[in-house]
């Protein structure tokens, strides 16, 4: 197999193209918009957070990795701590925001749509984005889909495993974009929420994490069903799955609660400075 | 957006779910989870054949290769075993051994790998790329490890058993965890419902 057959996708989605597309498009052209007086060095680190989170994304899901994360739980495990974890925080990081900043001025704003569509959808976002419901979500979509009955048929079904991997990747953004997103800059209110919505996710993902490590017995067994990329002894990837889900996606969620402290010192620093 | 794609993407789930046990079967009912049976391969007797040449039977489809050491053998043994139970109905039924490892497994291997299982077992074979674009069909995959000395090498590959009606409609999976009861069970039923 030629390098290049490596970066063809396994499954072409034309919808993950055109989202990457317009994403990474409007980005570009707000960035284009923001004035270069405006432009910092904080500025271009965050334009290279936002590219690498999006390249992260479209590598794990168009793919070999996707043909891989098929058939090899810990690469499973791999595509979605960058799907849920590391690509959506590297998008918010990004500031994600300059999307908004680059959506041409010809197409209707969100407070121009019909107020049937805008309501149920403002209303079902603040549910969602309740600093309670939120966490739950974040870790209950990761236990869902762990669950060795809907992991099967996720990993059996085209279509489910297509919702499954959405579903991360949407959650994950909604995460991050509440904890860290730029509605927060560090002000008292809404501190400790954050700090508290970080540790009450790291917890319930090391139990799980360890679990899957430790367990002496094959708990997924729709990969020897399906068969593996290559051999390798089922123990084997369970072990790595579960070190996958048990440190660095548990480690993720200690980045974020060192990023929420970061910019709450930030902008103490400021105040303070602003004070003098 | 995001948000509606999040609701539909749930409540897709749920009716995902609930389809997928619409029929009482002891085994895992595959009924619109995966793909009815299609593809174009060569038999053991060099013979190209697809998968119309298969309607009327009730077709269990599996991927293995003949130097497979363990599960490819245990699982035709368990067929045997099983279509022997079922009796007469069983001459309705074929077991289409599809190799995923064609560089070793000629038709005539395949031939005689089959032979000692009995008449309703079928050995098929295809090119590399063929064969890839099967397993794709059904979601199941292969891989080889490194040869050794002797140029022997591993292979992973799936260790289920994808059964089909005779319209060619995917309806049982067979795992290795499956008891031979259940399989028996559904297969006889299926066998019985189809006629």
């Amino acid at each position: 197999m030629s390098s290049l057959n490596y970066l063809l996708p396994w499954e072409f989605s034309p919808l993950l193209v055109l989202s990457v597309l317009i994403a990474g498009g409007l980005y570009t052209r707000g960035v284009w918009l923001t004035k270069s007086d405006q432009r910092t060095i904080k500025f271009y680190w965050q334009a290279l957070s936002f590219y690498l989170g999006l390249l992260s994304i479209y590598l794990v899901s168009h793919t070999y990795l996707d043909y891989l994360s098929q058939y090899m739980f810990w690469v499973h495990r791999f595509q979605h701590l960058v799907l849920h974890h590391l690509g959506p925080l590297l998008l918010v990081l990004g500031g994600i925001e300059l999307v908004r900043k680059g959506v041409p001025e010809w197409l209707p704003t969100w407070s121009a749509l019909p107020a049937i569509i805008r309501l149920p959808c403002e209303l079902l976002y603040r549910l969602i984005q309740h600093p309670v419901v939120a966490p739950v979500l974040f870790v209950g979509l990761i236990y869902l889909w762990l669950l060795p009955g809907i992991h099967f048929a996720a990993m059996l079904s085209k279509q489910l495993y297509l919702i499954m991997n959405w579903s991360m990747l949407i959650d994950g953004f909604l995460f991050w974009w509440l904890v860290l997103g730029p509605e927060w800059r560090g002000e008292a209110k809404g501190f400790k929420t954050r700090i508290a919505m970080m540790l009450v996710v790291v917890v319930p993902q090391q139990l799980l994490g360890a679990y899957l490590t430790l367990t002496r017995s094959v708990i997924y067994d729709v990969y020897d069903v399906c068969g593996r990329a290559w051999p390798i002894s089922p123990m084997a990837d369970q072990i790595y799955g579960g070190i996958i889900t048990w440190i660095p996606a548990s480690m993720m969620s200690v980045l974020g609660l060192v990023l929420v402290l970061r910019r709450r010192l930030n902008y103490l620093k400021r105040k303070e400075h602003e004070n003098n | 957006m995001k948000i509606i794609k999040l609701i539909s993407v749930i409540l897709l789930a749920l009716c995902l779910s609930a389809c997928s046990q619409n029929e009482a079967t002891r085994l895992t009912n595959i009924k619109g989870l995966i793909p009815d049976l299609a593809f174009e391969l060569t038999d053991e007797n060099n013979k190209a054949v697809s998968a119309k040449d298969y309607l009327g039977y009730t077709v269990a489809v599996f991927f293995g290769f003949t130097s497979c050491p363990g599960v490819c053998p245990t699982t035709m043994h368990q067929l045997v075993g099983i279509l022997d139970k079922i009796g007469e109905p069983a001459a309705s039924v074929k077991v289409l051994f599809v190799s995923v490892d064609p560089k070793r497994d000629s038709a005539e291997k395949l031939k005689k790998y089959t032979q000692t299982f009995g008449p309703a077992f079928i050995g098929l074979r295809g090119d590399d790329e063929v064969i890839k674009d099967m397993t794709k069909r059904y979601r199941v995959t292969f891989g080889y490890g490194d040869s050794d000395k002797e140029g022997n090498y591993e292979v992973s590959h799936s260790g289920a058993v994808f059964v089909f009606d005779k319209n060619g409609e995917a309806r049982l999976l067979v795992t290795q965890s499956s008891a031979a009861e259940d399989i028996l069970y559904d297969l006889k039923n299926l066998i019985d419902s189809s006629n």
